[in-house]
């Protein structure tokens, strides 16, 4: 049996976050190396800054009140073989 | 950082047009994103009916809500990777030559650029229900350069566009001549 905290997914969740915030950057470092900006470019920016903080602050409020020291059951032998035990 | 510098325009240089795909191809992109963006609310009201208990679980109801999360979050990035691919494919085009960047992704890009008076044939071609009604289509620019042939796709108003680089190109002819 493999049980994990649940804060270990909040981590694995940080680093998602790390890897699409590289991404975000090298998108706004290309509008600035390219001299593209612009209006356009702004707004959209904004647009996709605003939706990040909205998802970012709606995950946060929704999480609130989770203990994250639940132990999580990932993986149990019984799944796949039956109750060992019972022999 | 801005056009000139980015050009490395000369003194007698002056940027003409910068060309881009027509908006209504990134209308497309648009609402497949949005598409996307709704799928947790989808899937969250197919659970609600299928196990209507399945939030009030202490484990799922925290992983559900950080999977979704990750989930917007790398539509929102990608959104706007493609949106980064869209606004930087532009060709810069000047009184003295053009400059064709295409932006391949987040990662990769690349810039030619050719003599106006290299150029040899121009095609336009407008295809297509929405390219007819929106007025884009593509362009095609054969020049005597290192890069032999250039494609500018979805541009807005081809015609306009062979029309200008022609004409821009005959007076380039006529002041390279005349240098001779």
């Amino acid at each position: 049996m493999v049980i994990i905290p649940l804060y270990i997914f909040l981590f694995i969740f940080f680093g998602a976050l790390l890897i699409l915030s590289i991404f975000g950057f090298i998108g706004i470092s290309h509008l600035f190396t390219t001299a593209n900006l612009s209006f356009t470019s702004f707004i959209v920016t904004f647009i996709v800054f605003a939706l990040a903080c909205f998802t970012l602050y709606g995950t946060w409020s929704l999480l609130q009140t989770t203990d994250w020291q639940l132990p999580v059951k990932i993986f149990d032998a019984s799944w796949f073989g039956g109750n060992n035990q019972s022999f | 950082m801005n056009i000139d510098s980015f050009i490395h325009k000369k003194q007698y240089e002056k940027v003409v047009r910068i060309v881009r795909r027509h908006p209504f191809t990134f209308f497309k992109i648009i609402i497949f994103f949005i598409l996307l963006l709704a799928v947790p609310i989808a899937l969250n009201w197919l659970g609600q009916q299928i196990f209507p208990n399945l939030m009030n679980d202490i484990i799922f109801y925290p992983l559900s809500i950080l999977a979704a999360s990750a989930y917007l979050l790398s539509v929102v990035v990608f959104f706007y990777s493609f949106f980064i691919d869209f606004y930087l494919d532009e060709l810069i085009i000047t009184n003295d030559r053009m400059v064709d960047m295409e932006q391949n992704g987040l990662l990769a890009r690349t810039v030619a650029e050719a003599d106006l008076y290299l150029i040899q044939d121009v095609t336009s071609e407008i295809k297509g229900l929405f390219g007819s009604i929106f007025k884009y289509g593509k362009v095609s620019i054969q020049t005597a350069g290192a890069v032999p042939k250039f494609v500018i796709e979805d541009v807005s108003d081809p015609h306009g566009l062979r029309q200008l680089l022609l004409d821009l190109a005959s007076e380039d002819k006529k002041f390279h001549a005349g240098q001779k």
